[in-house]
């Protein structure tokens, strides 16, 4: 853990020691992450609040012999990714919501080729420049196919600075090992606060890319595109496109679960909204009220199965989103009909907080 | 027990290193903690303000209305903040810059002179310093050398020449609490 030793832009000085726990910013931690985890090529345009994250790159890059660039704009930077990812670097771009909307192009692309990279969105207020406090407002932009064409990215939701850190380093094995774009959906509140966390080492390992553009010295061509013009080629495409997808729904949904068993009213909330609803079911739970929360952690693929089994007529679904109501789409199409899905939520400019959760939630069970 | 902290003052009087400096002392002292900034716009000149949680058990929403502590550093944070204060909560302030407030008799309310004392010994930049080890006395929450060792751990090498004094005035502020 050679690079934790090192001064970090806060003014901070960790010295990492077996099985202690260092504090760093949500923002540092994902960057930190991504460089243990051999992301050798970062390019980025400033927008709060992820600044942290190429201010960062900045000056580590270079030390670990790779590349940071401050790209002429956000459309540029994706595009970066694009062309470092076919010369199979690990490649990573970051920004927040105005900026992540220019990438979508990028990130259509990037689906089209096959190619493994992770973006992070820490989002803020929207639509338009919005504001720069935190909101979930982009979560159909992320899970639904932000840009054109039948593509999915595999889209983590860490909740706290610890999963930053494990979800940053899993995004990377998890581009490589799919061969598809990784977006780690944060929020301004995961970005900027300050937590300890354990900073385990990196455990996986960079594979082969024998389809990537290194150089066609004494073998075939490599080619990466997005354009088929060929008959049937495109359809082809589409469905090798959609069979990794079903393998993803198989093999990589994540959720974590609280106090679900005998809870008459479950929560489900991702990211920072788990964490303030889970400050109120705590509270609840421990006066005795049943309620419970269901937390996704992979919003695409989303962990319908997980709901599926816990609804039920005896038993109520709130959706707690910081947007106007995306997510609860997805809690009604995997509970089909079998439990009632409620919403509670706020827009883009404001924050739930646990008091105003525990007020909801005592009134709909007294109710 | 979460005990919920909010620090205010204006940029440049060491409000957010105040908050790191007790979120990283709370950490030494293996409690589960978060830091939560003001920024962005907010920090270029204006005013500063930050969330410190110290809890025994996993902490939920980073992010809070009503803290059980406000620690002021002038007049214009004390009345943005002081009416978000618990009842039966505590609010510790600069004496030396907070000035004509309405003292709520709903909370315990401690005043000391914070910049003019850092000012008589080093300068008043280090009040952030004396405002830390007050605050250790104060609260109550664990002892004044975790924030003396949490100094030492995250002052950067080039600053290292001011560990001597900043542990001096921190000391002092404890002792003013203390007395």
């Amino acid at each position: 853990m050679e690079l934790l030793k090192k001064y970090d832009l806060l003014g901070y000085h960790f010295t990492a020691v077996k099985n202690k726990k260092i504090l760093m910013k949500g923002n540092e931690a994902i960057s930190a992450a991504a460089v243990e985890a051999g992301c050798r090529f970062y390019a980025g345009y400033p927008i709060t609040p992820q600044n942290e994250i190429p201010e960062y790159m900045s000056w580590r890059m270079p030390e670990v012999n790779g590349v940071f660039i401050q790209a002429e704009s956000e459309t540029a930077a994706i595009n970066m990714v694009y062309g470092a990812a076919a010369c199979g670097a690990r490649a990573m771009t970051s920004s927040s919501s105005p900026g992540i909307s220019l990438k979508q192009e990028g990130l259509s692309f990037l689906a089209g080729a096959e190619l493994p990279s992770v973006i992070v969105n820490m989002q803020r207020g929207g639509p338009g420049l919005g504001n720069i406090s935190a909101s979930q407002a982009d979560y159909f932009q992320s899970v639904k196919g932000g840009g054109h064409g039948d593509y999915k990215l595999l889209v983590y939701a860490p909740y706290n600075v610890q999963e930053l850190w494990d979800l940053t380093m899993l995004a990377f094995d998890k581009a490589d090992e799919y061969r598809i774009p990784v977006m780690i959906l944060g929020d301004a509140i995961i970005g900027q606060m300050m937590e300890p966390f354990n900073p385990t080492p990196y455990k996986g390992s960079i594979p082969e890319k024998p389809w990537a553009l290194t150089g066609c010295k004494d073998r075939e061509p490599n080619v990466i595109k997005t354009l088929f013009l060929g008959e049937g080629e495109l359809e082809q495409r589409n469905y090798m496109l959609q069979r990794k997808y079903e393998k993803l729904k198989e093999h990589e949904v994540r959720s974590d679960s609280f106090g679900t068993d005998d809870a008459e009213l479950i929560v489900v909330a991702f990211g920072i909204a788990a964490r303030i609803a889970f400050s109120a079911i705590k509270k609840l739970r421990s006066e005795g009220l049943k309620v419970g929360l269901l937390r996704p952690i992979t919003l695409f693929p989303f962990p319908e199965k997980q709901l599926q089994v816990l609804a039920g007529p005896d038993r109520r679904f709130l959706t707690i989103e910081l947007n106007a109501g995306q997510m609860v789409e997805d809690v009604k199409l995997a509970v089909n009909g079998k439990s009632e899905v409620l919403f509670y939520g706020k827009p883009g400019g404001s924050i739930i907080t646990p008091e105003e959760v525990q007020e909801k939630i005592t009134t709909l069970l007294s109710g | 027990m979460e005990n919920r902290i909010i620090i205010a003052g204006s940029g440049g009087q060491g409000v957010l290193f105040l908050g790191k400096l007790i979120a990283y002392a709370g950490m030494l002292n293996g409690m589960e903690v978060t830091f939560f900034p003001s920024y962005g716009a907010e920090m270029r000149g204006g005013t500063a303000n930050c969330t410190v949680i110290l809890s025994d058990a996993l902490i939920g929403s980073p992010v809070i209305n009503n803290p059980d502590i406000l620690i002021a550093l002038n007049t214009a944070s004390c009345g943005r903040f002081n009416s978000r204060i618990k009842i039966g909560g505590m609010l510790l302030y600069d004496s030396s810059l907070v000035h004509n407030i309405l003292l709520r008799p709903d909370i315990r309310n401690t005043g000391i002179p914070a910049s003019q004392t850092a000012a008589s010994m080093s300068g008043p930049r280090s009040a952030n310093m004396f405002i830390a080890g007050a605050f250790a006395a104060f609260a109550g929450l664990f002892s004044v050398d975790y924030i003396i060792n949490a100094l030492i751990e995250i002052t950067p090498e080039h600053r290292k020449d001011t560990i001597k004094m900043n542990t001096d005035i921190l000391k002092r502020g404890f002792d003013a609490i203390k007395d």
